[in-house]
């Protein structure tokens, strides 16, 4: 009997326990529902916060003018030799400068460029550059001289300028050749080889080594990396250089001279090209034509005339990292470009002190390779060489004591690109000599290069540089 | 002049030697993309970098998953993104890179 009591006992035990395993089961399952349920909600949370900044995002950036900013501040000290026997342009004995030298031991200046750019839709994009570049101390009063080309590149005043403003319209994606259109202002300058010394990773695309400068004009560009070799296209560039509109005149906007073409606009074409682009061997050329060149008017001595044609070609080569292997070596960059310019004086014109068609020549080279102090920092050399006729398109600052790359003579540079905090604060210590062999390459054309003034020149650089 | 000169030179050295913070590059890794994968993955480092957004190519670093994004959009390039070097030295440029043109970063590439 005492069994029976007992294991009924037990029976009714195990049904009460089983009982309430099964009310925690059930329990337990709703909870976990419950927490599936609220996983899956707050999932769908996230996924809509994720779209919503997203969206977000392209409509502060993409939808929008997105800016950048490009500040440097610098130090340059400058240094001017003339030579005992120099000339004037006009070939007369220059009895004022003749073996003086001249120095600007401190040349403060600062550099703002305010980039923007848009993209309503994939394939179309507007880029824009507002820029001033002033020394300390500058008077605010534009020169005569301060043609559109050069501007806002090299140190002048306080004034708000254009450095570019362009649209570009991709089109043709499934095309065997994409293309690209576009119009308006460029700054055709720090391009392939200039970079390096300045510091920037990404070069324009003109070959430096002819075009330094700000132009006007339309581009329509080929693609052929698919066609014919890697990273390789064509770019037909054309614009203008000088207009010679007589604002003010009772005849706005037409000159008056125009027919005796004194001074007859000056138009270009740019034909910069990539042959081969791998990423490590890197070969660009480009041929330039400018039409109505200045000169000189033989008749009259009018300098400035429109004078003639002249030609320009370059090939530029880059190798960056020399071997894979060697962390030196990889973070090593090698460069050198060959370039050649042709004046072709019309009838009854000079260029360059000359009737006939003068061929100038000029090389080029440099490497770059790791500081091995900094992350990133880089050391460069270069060498220019320039012969008498040579006379590249490089009217924006690449030195502020002219530029070293239309060195008619020699010039070596020295470099220290440092990055302070990564690309958003940089500096440069730079030396830039040049040896002049003939005339320094200031003027289109009018000057003789026969006529030596500068023996020397040379310029200390120091900059901070600041970019987001 | 000659010793404000030495100063200014002085005190660029010692930025020099005192820069050490160590930075990923969104230019190198574009360089690398454009010699290592460009033609394995048969498109260019745009597409490539917008197949997703920021956030992303944020959250698959920081999950550890970068090598498998990577590889769902450039299958052909298994080899390389498994490889001792890719993790040692393109990694975080090549992150850079592609956090820098992502679908969303509002960065538009130059033509």
């Amino acid at each position: 009997m005492t069994k029976k009591i007992t294991l009924l006992s037990s029976l009714a035990s195990l049904a009460v326990l089983s009982t309430s395993l099964t009310a925690a089961e059930s329990d337990l399952q709703a909870q976990i529902d419950a927490l599936n349920a609220k996983i899956e909600k707050m999932e769908k949370v996230n996924s809509y916060q994720n779209k919503q900044i997203s969206k977000v995002n392209q409509q502060s950036a993409n939808d929008n003018i997105k800016w950048t900013i490009d500040y440097r501040a610098a130090y340059d000290n400058l240094n001017y030799k003339y030579l005992d026997d120099a000339k004037k342009g006009d070939g007369t004995d220059d009895t004022a400068n003749a073996g003086e030298t001249y120095t600007n031991p401190a040349l403060l200046t600062s550099r703002l460029w305010l980039g923007m750019a848009a993209s309503p839709f994939e394939g179309l994009t507007f880029r824009g550059q507002l820029a001033v570049y002033g020394y300390w101390g500058a008077e605010n009063t534009n020169e005569t001289s301060d043609k559109s080309w050069r501007g806002s590149s090299r140190p002048h005043d306080w004034t708000v300028r254009l450095r570019e403003g362009n649209f570009v319209y991709k089109f043709g994606n499934d095309w065997a050749v994409p293309m690209a259109a576009s119009v308006g202002r460029r700054p055709a300058s720090m391009g392939f080889l200039a970079n390096h010394r300045d510091g920037d990773a990404r070069p324009n695309s003109p070959l430096a080594h002819i075009t330094n400068m700000e132009v006007d004009a339309a581009m329509v560009m080929f693609d052929f990396a698919e066609a014919l070799l890697p990273g390789s296209y064509l770019k037909v560039v054309y614009g203008r250089a000088h207009d010679p509109v007589a604002v003010g005149s009772t005849t706005p906007y037409i000159d008056p001279e125009l027919a005796d073409s004194y001074d007859g606009p000056v138009d270009f074409l740019v034909l910069p090209m990539s042959i081969y682009n791998d990423g490590q061997s890197n070969l660009m050329a480009q041929y330039a034509m400018i039409f109505n060149s200045k000169g000189t008017r033989i008749s009259d001595g009018k300098i400035k005339s429109a004078a003639g044609t002249t030609h320009m070609g370059a090939l530029s080569y880059q190798l960056d990292g020399l071997n894979e292997d060697i962390d030196f070596l990889d973070s090593s960059t090698l460069f050198a470009s060959a370039a050649a310019t042709m004046t072709d004086p019309d009838s009854g014109y000079e260029m360059l002190g000359s009737t006939e068609s003068e061929t100038g020549y000029s090389f080029w080279a440099g490497f770059l390779f790791p500081d091995m102090m900094t992350d990133g920092g880089r050391f460069g050399v270069e060498y220019n060489w320039g012969s008498k006729y040579w006379t590249p398109m490089t009217w924006a600052e690449d030195t502020v004591i002219g530029s070293k790359i239309a060195t008619r003579g020699s010039a070596y540079e020295g470099y220290w690109n440092i990055p302070i905090e990564g690309k958003n604060l940089s500096a440069q210590l730079r030396y830039t000599y040049i040896d002049y062999d003939y005339r320094a390459n200031t003027t289109c054309y009018w000057d003789d290069p026969a006529d030596k003034n500068l023996d020397s020149a040379q310029d200390i650089r120091l900059y901070v540089r600041y970019q987001y | 002049m000659k010793s404000f000169t030495k100063v200014a030179m002085t005190a660029l050295i010692g930025l020099g030697v005192l820069s050490t913070n160590v930075y990923a590059d969104a230019a190198k890794g574009q360089k690398i993309y454009q010699k290592k994968l460009k033609e394995v993955c048969g498109k260019t480092g745009a597409v490539f970098a917008a197949s997703h957004t920021q956030m992303e190519w944020e959250t698959a670093k920081d999950e550890g998953k970068l090598v498998e994004m990577m590889e769902a959009e450039c299958p052909a390039g298994k080899d390389f993104f498994e490889s001792k070097k890719f993790e040692t030295k393109y990694k975080s440029h090549l992150y850079d890179f592609v956090h820098d043109f992502a679908s969303d970063s509002g960065n538009i590439p130059s033509c």
